[in-house]
């Protein structure tokens, strides 16, 4: 009897967690799709059934490219990998902030561009702060100015605000030492434009010119509007940039992290701590948030158990890196290309 | 019922007495509906409520689907170990061994107390991955009881039985990740 009697209530047991857990499923959906602003502090179920309040730590490492990367099984901190975290933060309400850490030389304009756009879009919805790391030049300074605010290390190199393209000439080697020529059928005359079996003539130089003047140009109307024309008004100190400024430092030239901050490039001098400080303080004035702190969780970068799976499977396979492509400039890894990259 | 009850009971806490029982005159309908109920489990523990006709007939479709796996996963498992038997000359019991391996799978209903505990975020998560662990490491050991008690075999031999297949086939895997991780290195170049 005493048998019956356990088996029966382990069975019940069994029957009710599934029951609370369905019924858990359904207040956590509940009450995550009727959450505001307004009424996160006032729903007594949201913290203890949906993700709690967050800033978002993001990174982007290395050249911004669409290029694959050399890791099969981790894109870690690429931009193709921010990008994807960044769509996925503009549908998860318990994001409160974004704070992105950037290290990067620049890269390809449509994917920096691409990525601006999805900043500006998040900043509408929530604040967002950049911290430079050893480098945020070209393209990355392009992804920074669409950030509320900048830090910087004061040895940061940042600026180079500018674009490039790059082809090379081989044809007096290719002609004159190897005796090879290239045979090009084509639609129109500017179907092979700055092609490498040939020199540049100067219509096709004032072609591409226009080309980059224009690229120029949106880089210049990307930092005014991320920028110069930032109006917000979250309690945190931000530095003043003004159009004549930018346009005579516009130039490509590169700055240190002190300098971009005397010039208003960059809003304060400091790192991940100062930066984590401030996006906090901007999430609870901007969802007027009660909470000490808020917890920072990593968006698009592997940790715990995936960081060592992902690190044992590489080291286990042997990474292969290809050093000769790794020497090479970027405007040759990426020819015929609009760069925002300091080379 | 009263019968059904007590072989549960048993199956949990007094394990050898009860599947020598079961051998004696196994009640493999019992285990049919265990295996039906056990493999239903998943897609309530997994459940997201449906948010039209559509999410309704995908629930009820992968509840079908899971029932037709569980199924046939266990008649293909006593199918495989008849074959092994046979090799050993021990084939005939597999009416028993469907039942034991049924009955072995009971541990796995306390999987769903388990979920509720990924409401306590981090520490909860972790108790549940551990609890899950446990219950995973039982159900292992009552299903090779099972096959000792079905088939009169050994431990040591059960092992050989299980380990064989399990090595082949993660050595032809591994085997199989690093050839296509080589071709699309090659051809991604």
């Amino acid at each position: 009897m005493k048998a019956r009697i356990i088996s029966l209530t382990l069975i019940g047991l069994c029957v009710l967690s599934i029951l609370v857990g369905i019924l858990h499923t359904f207040i956590a959906i509940r009450s995550h799709d009727e959450e505001t602003p307004e009424n996160i502090e006032q729903s007594i179920l949201w913290d203890f059934s949906a993700g709690e309040n967050k800033i978002a730590l993001l990174s982007l490492n290395g050249v911004i490219s669409s290029e694959q990367p050399e890791n099969l099984f981790s894109d870690a901190g690429s931009a193709e990998s921010l990008q994807k975290a960044l769509r996925k933060i503009l549908k998860d309400s318990s994001v409160k902030g974004v704070l992105i850490k950037i290290n990067s030389q620049g890269g390809t304009v449509g994917l920096s561009q691409e990525i601006n756009s999805l900043l500006l879009r998040i900043r509408k919805k929530m604040p967002v702060v950049v911290t430079m790391s050893d480098l945020a030049a070209s393209g990355g300074y392009y992804i920074a100015c669409a950030a509320d605010r900048i830090y910087a290390q004061p040895g940061t190199l940042t600026g180079s605000i500018g674009v490039i393209m790059q082809s090379l000439d081989a044809h007096e080697l290719l002609t004159n030492k190897l005796g090879i020529r290239a045979n090009t059928i084509k639609s129109g005359k500017f179907k092979d434009i700055a092609s490498p079996y040939r020199a540049l003539p100067p219509e096709e130089r004032a072609l591409l010119q226009n080309l980059i003047n224009n690229t120029y140009n949106q880089f210049v109307n990307a930092i005014i509007t991320g920028r110069v024309k930032r109006n917000d008004e979250y309690n945190i100190a931000r530095a003043k940039l003004s159009e004549s400024t930018l346009r005579k430092y516009a130039d490509g030239r590169v700055f240190t992290g002190e300098q971009a901050k005397k010039l208003g490039f960059v809003d304060e001098l400091g790192g991940l701590y100062e930066a984590q400080q401030a996006i906090n303080k901007m999430a609870k004035q901007k969802f007027k948030l009660s909470a000490k702190e808020l917890p920072l969780v990593q968006y698009n970068a592997p940790t715990g158990i995936e960081n060592l799976l992902f690190g044992v499977t590489e080291s286990f396979f042997g990474g292969s890196k290809d050093v000769t492509r790794e020497l090479l400039p970027a405007g040759v890894k990426h020819s015929h290309q609009l760069l925002y990259i300091w080379e | 019922m009263s019968n059904f009850l007590d072989n549960f009971y048993g199956t949990l806490f007094h394990p050898d007495r009860t599947f020598e029982g079961l051998k004696n005159d196994p009640p493999l309908f019992q285990g049919f509906l265990l295996v039906i109920f056990v493999s239903m489990l998943a897609s309530f523990i997994n459940f997201q409520p449906p948010g039209g006709i559509f999410d309704f007939a995908f629930f009820s479709a992968g509840l079908f689907f899971s029932v037709i796996t569980g199924i046939s996963s266990w008649l293909i498992l006593a199918f495989f170990l008849e074959i092994i038997a046979c090799i050993f000359k021990q084939q005939g019991h597999t009416k028993v061994f469907l039942t034991l391996s049924a009955f072995s799978l009971i541990p796995w209903l306390f999987l769903a107390p388990t979920q509720l505990f990924k409401v306590w975020d981090l520490p909860g998560t972790l108790l549940g991955i551990f609890l899950g662990f446990a219950i995973w490491v039982w159900v292992i050991i009552l299903s090779i009881k099972a096959i000792m008690k079905a088939y009169d075999a050994s431990f040591g031999r059960v092992l050989i039985i299980l380990l064989t297949p399990l090595i082949g086939s993660s050595i032809t895997t591994l085997w199989m990740i690093y050839f296509f991780s080589t071709l699309i290195r090659i051809l991604s170049n």
